[in-house]
Formats: structure tokens, sequence, C-alpha cells
């Protein structure tokens, strides 16, 4: 779960980077950058997770079904 | 333990399950065959101390396993029917009928005729409808209530199950497995009746969904693993590393409504950590979907602690099993899509990040740019103005320079007409002209009486001095 909850946390982060540059009139450069720095850290991140992998499938094994009746 | 037993065991285990149409395990579970082959029991009571074998499966395996353990025991047991004058006991007969009768496994159709509930079960008849026949039925409330009909008197129900004969009393009944409705017509008023009472109970309601989450990859798929739905949700599904807890369950006809019901109910037993149960089959008619319209799944689905989304087709009538999921699609492929589509639309916002981020990083660079240029231009401007400047100092020296002697010249020339007009007022210049200097003493004589007689004066002229005496 903590993987997902990162990609979550990561792409609200990313928003919040880019309402504040667009809150911004006149941009901090030395604020910007630091931004764009954490941004880029973030992108970074959520492309690791966002990577093909390969779906695992597996049948469950329903041998103690019986005792779920209970 | 008695492997030889056990072998025999899986045999019949296994040629069940063919003739049932079940998977084995369903049949009995493995272990419980372990533990028969361990106990070796010999009658229907030792039996039922084995876990795992209730009443239920007592009826319907009991004989059959018996027969094996006691085969197993002593040759003497051995019910050789091609034996005519074999003499059954009367219970030893009863087994041998219900055995044979349990074969019979078949779905029934007719009127319902007096109702008898009793406390966990309930006795009924099922007469033809043309001629006046019937037959004794018998069914546990627990399947009653999953069959979710309602039995009245003089409806036409299906009924699915075996016959079988109740030694004690000794009379032969239909053990019904479940009750189904016949005829489209009473499937449609059943769903009505159904949709209605749970609409009014609130159990469609918007405010009880809860969303199936973002990023959701441990999945537990619920449907048959025949039919095109488990290919069409698994092909579908992106790979972002899902996790697919696969629950094979009958999908078709009332009777798959037990699959569906302890399917349910065995994620949320066994596996609660699940982020969404997925449930799917492609599209059916009313009958075909009865289980998805059966109340007891849909009450089932409606307390699930994790989230269900649900893909049943449907001809017509939304079944009653999507409408109370907490998110349904319309097909197994698009609930394949509506699980991938968060995944797809964070491809979509890093991407749309990084490019805003790029276009303000620029942004920032261009500023810089822009005071880069900014102070060039200032640079030059100094520098030009230092050019200028020194350009100015070297016109001023010049012009100094030119003013200066212009200056000295004047001098020189006015020094030069000064020296003139010296040179012309000189006096020996008059001394030249024939004039005389006369002086007494260094001074000057100027008037007679200057001088007195006697006196001496000095007479200069041009080329020298004359002494001169004053007479």
């Amino acid at each position: 779960m903590a993987k997902e909850t990162n990609l979550t946390e990561s792409l609200k982060k990313l928003e919040e980077i880019v309402e504040w540059f667009e809150d911004q009139g006149e941009v901090d450069v030395e604020k910007g950058i630091e931004k764009v720095k954490e941004g880029v850290k973030l992108i970074k991140a959520s492309r690791e997770r966002l990577k093909k992998v390969e779906n695992e499938f597996e049948e469950v094994k329903k041998e103690l079904e019986e005792e779920v009746d209970k | 333990m008695d492997q030889s037993l056990l072998e025999k065991l899986k045999k019949w285990q296994a040629d069940r399950a063919r003739r049932d149409n079940l998977e084995a395990y369903r049949v009995l579970p493995y272990s419980v065959l372990e533990e028969i082959a361990r106990r070796v029991p010999q009658s229907p009571e030792e039996l039922l101390e084995i876990k795992g074998i209730k009443e239920k499966k007592l009826a319907k395996y009991g004989n059959d396993i018996l027969l094996i353990t006691r085969d197993d025991g002593g040759e003497e047991m051995v019910i050789d029917l091609d034996k005519q004058d074999k003499i059954f006991e009367v219970s030893e007969y009863l087994d041998l009928l219900n055995e044979s009768l349990a074969n019979l496994e078949a779905r029934v159709k007719g009127e319902v005729s007096s109702i008898d509930m009793r406390g966990n079960y309930i006795f009924f008849g099922l007469k033809d409808k043309s001629d006046e026949s019937l037959i004794s039925c018998f069914i546990w409330r627990n399947d009653f209530e999953t069959s979710g009909v309602n039995l009245e008197e003089g409806m036409e129900v299906m009924l699915w199950g075996y016959p079988n004969v109740y030694k004690p009393g000794g009379r032969l009944s239909f053990q019904t497995k479940i009750i189904e409705l016949v005829g489209e017509g009473a499937l449609k008023k059943a769903y009505d009746e159904l949709k209605n009472k749970l609409e009014s109970e609130g159990l469609f309601a918007p405010e009880r969904k809860r969303a199936i989450p973002s990023f959701s990859h441990k999945i537990g798929l619920i449907t048959s693993h025949r039919g095109a739905a488990i290919g069409d949700f698994t092909s579908n599904l992106v790979s972002y590393g899902f996790e697919i807890k696969f629950y094979d369950s009958r999908v078709e006809g009332k009777q798959a409504v037990f699959d569906l019901v302890k399917a349910v109910k065995w994620f949320n037993k066994k596996m609660p950590e699940l982020d969404a149960l997925v449930l799917v089959r492609g599209g059916g008619s009313l009958e075909s979907l009865q289980a998805f319209n059966t109340e007891s799944l849909v009450r089932e689905i409606a307390n699930s602690k994790i989230p269900i989304l649900a893909g049943i087709g449907h001809e017509k009538d939304i079944s009653l099993a999507a409408l109370v999921s907490d998110k349904m699609v319309s097909t197994p492929t698009a609930a394949a899509m509506e699980l991938s589509k968060s995944w797809n639309e964070a491809i979509y916002k890093v991407d749309e990040a990084e490019r805003n981020l790029l276009s303000y990083l620029s942004e920032i660079f261009e500023r810089f740019e822009k005071a880069k240029n900014a102070l060039h231009r200032e640079f030059e401007k100094i520098g030009q103005s230092i050019f200028y400047g020194r350009d100015k100092i070297e016109m001023a020296i010049k012009n100094i320079y030119s003013s200066f002697s212009r200056l000295l010249l004047n001098i020189k020339e006015q020094i030069r007409i000064a020296e003139n007009q010296i040179k012309l007022s000189n006096p020996e210049r008059q001394l030249r002209l024939g004039y005389s200097l006369v002086s007494i003493g260094g001074r000057i004589v100027r008037r007679v009486k200057d001088v007195r007689v006697g006196e001496e004066v000095d007479v200069k002229v041009s080329d020298g001095e004359l002494k001169s005496k004053i007479l």
C-alpha cells in the first residue's frame, strides 16, 4: 500500500508545485528553482512506480471454504 | 495412514467430481480425504466426527465413502448386487438405495403445495401441473434463504437436487439444494419486486457507495474460469503490477449464487487487505443471470467491507448485484478499463507536470537571460561613455594645449613689443641721435640750477663720457 499512497501523494505534491507557480506573478528565482528540483524528484519517483510491470494472476485456494460458512 | 485407501478415496473423489461437474476439492477437500484414510471410519457417526464432514456431505457422499472404508476393512462387507441371494438389513439396504438415488440429481418443475416451515429446515410438496403427481421435498433453511424465492402454495418453481430416503422415517423426499422461478415473466416479476424492496431499503443509494480506490492493484476477481469474461478482463488490464487473486465461481443459472456468495465472503474473510473485488460475467437473459438477481448475493455484496466493482453484462434489466455494487460498468472489459484509469491518468498527470515545470524553469532562465542581456547593455553603455570620455579629455587636452600655445605666442609678442618699446625709449638711443645726458654725482641734470659753477659734471654721449667743468 505504501507504494500507492506515495503515488497519490506524489501526484498531489506535483499539482501543488504547479499551482504554486501559477499563483506567483513574478517567480522568486531561488524558490522557483527549489520547487522545480522538488518536482523533478517527484516526477522521477512517480515514473518509477508507473513502469510497466507484469500483472500476477493466481487462483486462490479454497480448501477451507466449509469454514467460511460458520 | 492407509496409503492404498487414500488412493482409492482420491480416485473416488475424481470420479465423483467429474460426474457432478464440480472441481475435486468441492466434493471433499484433500485434507478431509487424508483424515478419512487415517481414521478409516466404519459408520456414519464416525464419519461425522471428521472435521469437514457435516450432514450435507454425509447425506451426499457418506455411503460412497463408507463403502470404500468398509471395503478396505474386510472383504465380507462387499455388497455385490449380482448376488441375488444377498439379504440386506434395512439400514444397509437404504444406504445402498440412497447411494443410487444420489446419482439421480435433477431439476424438477412443478407447483408448490403444503409448505411446512420448521426451525432450520422446510418441508413442502411439489405437484405436477397436469396430473396430481406429488413429490415430497426438503430444503435446509440456509439454502432456502440463499435461493431467495418465497414459497407460496400454487406457485410454479423449479427445484434442483436429488432424492433421498430419510432412514428413520422411511419416506422419500427430494433434497432440494435450490429453488428457482420458472419463466421470464415470473423472473421479471420477482426481479421488479426485489428491486423495489431493496431500493426502498436504500441499498442502491449513491451515498452507500464507496469509491474504488485510485491505483487499486490488489484485486479479488470473481468469475468462472470458463467463459470469455475472465479473458476479457485480464487482457484489458494495464500492466502495472496488478495482483489478481482469482476465485473460480460458477456464474450461470441460479446455482451460481452459492459460489458467488461464498466468494464474496471468502475474500472478506481471507484477504480483507484487497483494494477491490471485481465481479464479472458476460451478458445474458434474466434466467441465466438469476444468481445475480438473488437477494442473498445482493446482501452479501452490500455487506462487503472490500469495495466491489461489477462488470456484469445484461440484456435489458441491470442485475441487482451490479446495482448494489460500489461501482458498476457494463462489461468485463469496461471493468478492466475502470481499474486501469487512475494509472493511465497518472502517466498523463506526471507528463503534464513535467511540461509545466519545464516551462516555468525556462521562464526563470529567460529572466536570467534578460537580466544578463540588460547587464550587458549597461556595460556597453559604460564602455561607450568611457570611450567618449577619453575623447573628451584628449580634446580638452588638445584645446588646452592649443590655447596655451596661443597664449605663449601672445606673451612672446607682447614681450617683443615691450622690448621694442623699451628699445625705443632707451635714453642711450637719444644719445646716438646727438642728445647728451648730463649727470652730476649720478643724478641727471635737468635744470640749470641743478649745477653750480665749478662743479664737475659727467656728459654722456653715444660713445662715451666727457668730464666737463661748469664755467
